[in-house]
């Protein structure tokens, strides 16, 4: 009898032990995941931060360009950081939504300012109107 | 050809085309940093809390049905921007055709009064 109690013992000891393991393990490599999102989600800002303030910089559209294009690449990085932290989708794709909308037209806004700047350039040149 | 005050009036359509879209790009764009702060906001807290997504729920649905609201507006926009009587196309055209020396000559001072100076507001 004593020998089925302390195999009982061992069993469910062991179960237990692997369980908690499990659960620790699970609940650090969680925590990493959400570190790196974190990571991500810092580079991201940084790099929209880049497209605000473009115009005090006198960024050209290919910065722009450049500059969205390595957006692009981090909200991916994003999303996949996210997929492995296991953060819900929806909270993710309205924030990289955002982030490329906001891109798009920052873009488009550069496009009018030059095409204004161009034109006001040549309009504004002595030769243009003559007597 | 052009009179002065014709050529004036067509640059100042363009201009003012280009001045109105551009206002409500900037406005969009002002909306879509707005929306962008709210769903960073969200995420920064899924990922501390991941119950949020559960509790704030109806906020996730409006956020997301206001994005594709607001991407169906972006498509519209763009083209409208890219197209070949679009703002941006119309400015080159008006620059190629004055840097081609394809310009009225303009008659007198009082025309030269009306011409347009193209006001940037940034």
């Amino acid at each position: 009898m004593s020998g089925f109690v302390a195999l009982l013992y061992t069993v469910v000891g062991g179960v237990l032990g692997a369980g908690l393991n499990q659960y620790v393990t699970h609940l650090r490599d969680r925590r990493t995941a959400r570190a790196l999102v974190i990571e991500r989600l810092h580079e991201a800002e940084a790099t929209l931060a880049e497209l605000r303030w473009a115009e005090g910089n006198v960024k050209t559209i290919n910065d722009l360009e450049k500059c969205s294009t390595s957006l692009e690449k981090l909200l991916a990085a994003l999303e996949s950081a996210c997929l492995i932290a296991g953060i819900p989708r929806a909270a993710v794709v309205v924030y990289t939504g955002c982030c490329r909308l906001y891109g798009g037209y920052k873009i488009a806004d550069l496009q009018i300012i030059e095409a204004i700047e161009a034109a006001e350039g040549v309009i504004s040149s002595p030769n243009v109107f003559r007597q | 050809m052009y009179s002065g005050n014709e050529h004036a009036e067509w640059i100042e359509r363009i201009t003012n085309k280009a001045l109105s879209a551009k206002t409500r790009l900037v406005g969009l764009e002002k909306k879509a940093d707005i929306q962008r702060e709210a769903a960073l906001e969200l995420l920064s807290r899924t990922i501390w809390h991941p119950s949020v997504i559960i509790t704030q729920r109806r906020v996730f649905n409006m956020l997301e049905r206001q994005m594709a609201e607001q991407e169906r507006v972006r498509r519209e926009l763009m083209s409208g921007l890219r197209s070949e009587d679009g703002p941006v196309a119309e400015l080159e055209r008006l620059r190629r055709s004055i840097s081609h020396d394809d310009v009225p000559v303009v008659e007198s001072d009082s025309e030269l009064d009306s011409t347009v100076t193209l006001p940037l507001s940034s």
